[in-house]
């Protein structure tokens, strides 16, 4: 009885007078964009409701004389001309919490895999304005990717944007993969956001596999459309990955998203654009295509300490054609970003991995992040990478060189050999600190250059085994003092002789 | 031009519409004429002919058959809401179960029993 009194009350409550409401009428459909005539108080990014359709939805893009046009979500082949719209007065928002973790879900919220529902109790709308200028901070925190090159030369910091540009055949995705897997081991791990737009749904799982493999789905969560998917989901999924950051950051906590790749975003944009009629500009784009990334990338920031100090790093990819980064959108995500990574298909075919164009290459707020460890081992690396590529080029064809030049060449060719890197392979930020140390010391000069990564490999196994401790030291002070150096020389010494009697 | 302007058409049938009877005709058999030579002008005419019915037409849905004397208190007071110059349909739609609906092409005012029930829905759910 308590029941139904309980219903009787609540039912009483309802005030029921009937109330004049907007309604729309679709009159076109193209690819799950659509324009309504009527509606005239809708707002742009309103969500739509399809009068007797449950599983759709839409979303408002243009406001024009008389229509309207909007994207279609979910089953779309239901909706019809003649269909009656009305508005919700709400925005789209995506679900997001600590439940997120380890899931795989679509750019609306949906579980894409067998883990069952999403549980989460706050929704955050997928458009919104990034952290005011007075909420930020300067980056000061590092982002160890686990890659020589990029720690060495091209640092990241939390909070940071650095895009990564590259061809088709240049491992893109898996440099994005080694940046994730690195940050395991790290002391204040962030939450890896993978953000798969527009990609193969084989790619996809493979994707899905290494990380499961690698044990970082503990802290990732994978946003993803594949290419079957509908544009207006590729058009989503990077505010969707952005949202579930954003979480994270407001709670304190760092996070890291990769959108792979910002190219199909931009052509879901711009497809939608023509079909809704937008003046086309430049490559067909529409004129708001800059707005479109910026937006987006300005959400990434690091903090102040009164907000929690959490942070929010980007790492947009872009895929170039026949190494373009003059072309509209690498132009304009480059002057979006603090920084860039090229990858660079000649050095890919030269074999040198990960191919990255350090000379191209460049972090605009990293280095500010980066340890004091780092810096007094990089500073000498970015010098004698320059110096060799300078020299390298100049006497391609000379045959005698004075000695100094030749002893630069030499350094040079070392220090070339060790920024080389198997993919899937990141190494924690104290032995690349080691590696560094022994060859801008000149511990390699006596070396043949085809034997570095022998060396390499016997020098970590040496450290890992025999002195864990120097390895712990640096871990912890995050520092080279005058002690470590001397140790590290000690052990490097020891590994060379008994390499010395090897390769003699 | 292969487009015709949506706003002029918009004026030339609110136009025509106060017009003598026999100017109208003429004008109308001008049109016609127009039309027959001009035939790629065709669909986006009648696109915007059927807009602009639709906008004057307002549906009036009861669940059954109403009395005379309700069925006029809710027109007049349709009439009241979407303008005097609209032209009332009256349909019947079970599924309503009780009350009524009024839909323009723009707007809808639903005092049905099934909006209701909706509404609850909706409330239960949120």
């Amino acid at each position: 009885m308590e029941v139904l009194d309980f219903l009787e009350s609540e039912i009483e409550k309802i005030r029921f007078t009937p109330e004049m409401e907007e309604i729309g009428r679709v009159v076109e459909i193209k690819d799950e964009v659509c324009k309504i005539e009527g509606l005239f108080g809708a707002q742009v990014g309103e969500v739509l409701m399809f009068e007797g359709k449950k599983d759709v939805f839409g979303l408002v893009l243009t406001l024009e004389e008389g229509e309207i046009g909007a994207i279609l979500f979910g089953k779309t082949d239901e909706v019809k001309e003649g269909v009656v719209v009305k508005r919700t007065g709400k925005t789209l928002s995506f679900p997001v919490g600590e439940s997120l973790i380890g899931r795989i879900i679509d750019p609306l919220g949906r579980p894409l895999d067998e883990k069952g529902d999403i549980e989460a109790f706050e929704f955050y709308p997928l458009e919104r304005v990034g952290p005011s200028v007075v909420e930020r901070e300067p980056v000061n925190f590092p982002l160890h990717t686990g890659i020589k090159v990029i720690d060495a030369l091209i640092p990241l910091g939390r909070g940071q944007r650095e895009l990564i540009l590259g061809d088709r055949i240049c491992d893109k995705t898996s440099l994005c993969l080694d940046i994730i897997i690195n940050q395991k081991n790290e002391p204040k791990r962030p939450i890896c956001v993978y953000v798969a737009i527009g990609q193969r749904a084989r790619d996809l799982t493979f994707t899905v596999e290494f990380l499961r493999k690698r044990g970082a789905l503990e802290y990732s969560v994978i946003v993803a459309c594949v290419a079957s998917d509908p544009v207006s989901l590729w058009y989503l999924a990077p505010y969707a990955g952005c949202a579930v950051g954003e979480y994270f950051m407001h709670n304190g906590k760092d996070a890291l998203v990769i959108y792979d790749s910002l190219e199909k975003h931009a052509f879901a944009w711009r497809q939608i654009s023509l079909i809704l009629r937008k003046p086309p500009g430049r490559e067909a784009y529409p004129g708001d295509i800059f707005y479109l990334h910026s937006r987006l990338l300005e959400r990434a920031a690091k903090l102040n300490q009164k907000k929690g100090g959490g942070s929010l790093t980007a790492i947009p990819v872009f895929e170039t054609v026949a190494g373009d980064i003059t072309a509209y959108i690498p132009t304009n995500l480059i002057s979006i970003c603090d920084g860039q990574i090229i990858l660079d298909t000649g050095l890919l075919l030269k074999g040198q991995k990960p191919e990255i164009n350090i000379g191209l290459s460049v972090s605009r707020v990293g280095s500010a992040a980066q340890t004091k460890a780092m810096k007094k081992v990089s500073k000498m690396v970015k010098l004698e990478i320059a110096q060799f590529q300078e020299l390298e080029k100049f006497l391609e064809f000379a045959e005698e060189v004075d000695p100094e030049t030749r002893k630069k060449l030499e350094r040079g060719k070392r220090l070339r050999e060790v920024l080389k890197q198997e993919s899937k392979n990141p190494l924690p930020f104290e032995k690349e600190v080691a590696i560094f140390f022994a060859v801008t010391r000149g511990f390699l000069d006596e070396i043949p250059v085809e034997k570095i990564s022998d060396f390499e490999k016997e020098f970590y196994q040496f450290l890992d085994v025999q002195r864990p401790d120097i390895l712990k030291k640096i871990r912890e002070s995050k520092d080279l003092d005058l002690e470590t150096e001397i140790e590290l020389e000690k052990a490097i010494k020891e590994v060379l002789k008994n390499y010395v009697v090897e390769g003699s | 031009m292969r487009k015709i302007s949506k706003k002029k058409l918009n004026l030339f049938f609110e136009k025509i519409k106060e017009l003598p009877k026999e100017k109208r005709e003429k004008v109308l058999k001008n049109l016609i004429s127009l039309l027959k030579e001009k035939r790629f002008l065709l669909p986006t005419f009648l696109k915007e002919l059927k807009k602009f019915k639709r906008k004057n037409e307002v549906f009036l849905f009861f669940a059954k058959r109403q009395s005379e004397e309700i069925e006029e208190k809710v027109k007049q007071k349709m009439r009241e809401i979407f303008g005097h110059k609209k032209i009332i349909k009256i349909e019947i739609d079970p599924e309503l179960i009780g009350g009524f609906l009024a839909k323009s092409c723009e707007f809808c005012v639903d005092g049905s029993v099934k909006g209701f029930l909706e509404k609850v829905k909706k409330l239960w759910r949120s």
